[in-house]
């Protein structure tokens, strides 16, 4: 299964950890941070990253701003009230299913 | 290297040229190709990180893309809806609701059909006064927004629920005891109602994004 796949169940818990450090920010932005912080193993297309940042503001995680950069608009990201609440839960129930699932992966002998 | 204004215009049109020509969609595709269009000029033309970019989109090209906001907005859609019913049912408001069934179911009781009818008629005149007094001018201004379009089919899906839920008429007229065509009809109205609630709330979402839009591009032309 490639990294892209294994990726996917935890990029909400991402977009809001890396909002939650980085304050604001947006799409493409996210993109290269991730690429960046993995050493080139994780990269997030585009057909994956926006349904889930479209959720999350969806569900009054995020809030977004926009701003005029370049000549044109640049839509910003960044934590809801709910989201910056939710970013804790999400980070204990991703770290909860990594201990469970090392547990399963490399158990112990008997 | 930053893309010029000429070059910003060819990424809109490319993205016309993929089917999508609404203003707010191609707003929100346009800074995440002209950012990786620039990263890739720096050893590339334009045309290939053009291309190169759309590419990374993947085999089904903007759909995804296109599809998230879609569904974005319907989420948000939802929590709205979901709020207002919690409110509608959560103390105060809950007396008020609890009222208004109790005299809708005991009307029925005494009067038959001609309650739920009643009512159902003339919520729907009302509904259609408000939303051409309130709606109708101000998002004719915004009918190329994907947004608007997206709200438009969303009443069109309402407008049919409410025509099917008339169908439903035909069908409670089987039954004869009071006590259960009076607890069919507050469901009938029930329903009637969350469909409205769904239609109104869906409508306000778009025009308030479209203005949004608005007050931050200036014309969405």
């Amino acid at each position: 299964m490639s990294s892209s796949n294994l990726l996917k169940g935890s990029l909400q818990v991402i977009i809001l950890r890396l909002l939650e450090t980085n304050g604001r920010m947006y799409g493409y932005e996210i993109t290269k941070k991730v690429k960046e912080m993995s050493n080139g193993e994780f990269q997030i297309t585009e057909g994956a990253l926006y349904p889930a940042l479209h959720k999350l503001e969806g569900e009054g995680m995020l809030e977004t701003t926009t701003e005029l950069v370049d000549g044109r608009a640049r839509k910003y990201y960044s934590l809801s009230k709910n989201g910056q609440v939710e970013v804790s839960t999400k980070m204990l129930d991703v770290m909860a299913f990594l201990e469970n699932l090392q547990l399963v992966l490399n158990p112990k002998p008997i | 290297m930053k893309l010029t204004q000429e070059q910003l215009l060819e990424i809109k049109n490319f993205i016309s040229k993929k089917g999508y020509s609404e203003p707010d969609v191609q707003l929100e595709l346009l800074d995440h190709l002209a950012c990786g269009i620039e990263e890739r000029m720096q050893y590339s033309n334009f045309d290939r990180a053009l291309n190169d970019t759309y590419k990374s989109f993947g085999i089904f090209g903007f759909s995804d893309f296109v599809e998230g906001i879609n569904k974005g907005h319907q989420k948000a859609v939802w929590t709205q809806i979901k709020s207002h019913l919690k409110t509608v049912f959560s103390f105060p408001w809950i007396i008020f609701t609890l009222l208004i069934i109790y005299s809708l179911y005991s009307a029925t009781l005494r009067y038959s059909f001609s309650v739920p009818l009643s009512v159902l008629s003339l919520t729907t005149i009302l509904s259609y006064s408000v939303y051409f007094r309130n709606y109708y001018q101000r998002e004719r201004k915004y009918k190329n927004l994907g947004i608007i379009k997206n709200s438009n089919a969303f009443m069109g899906g309402a407008f049919g629920g409410i025509i099917g839920s008339f169908q439903i008429w035909g069908y409670f007229k089987t039954f004869s005891n009071p006590t259960i065509l009076s607890i069919l009809s507050i469901l009938w109205i029930a329903l009637y109602f969350f469909i409205l609630l769904g239609a109104w709330v869906m409508k306000n979402h778009a025009l308030s994004r479209a203005e949004e839009l608005e007050r931050t591009y200036g014309n969405l032309d």
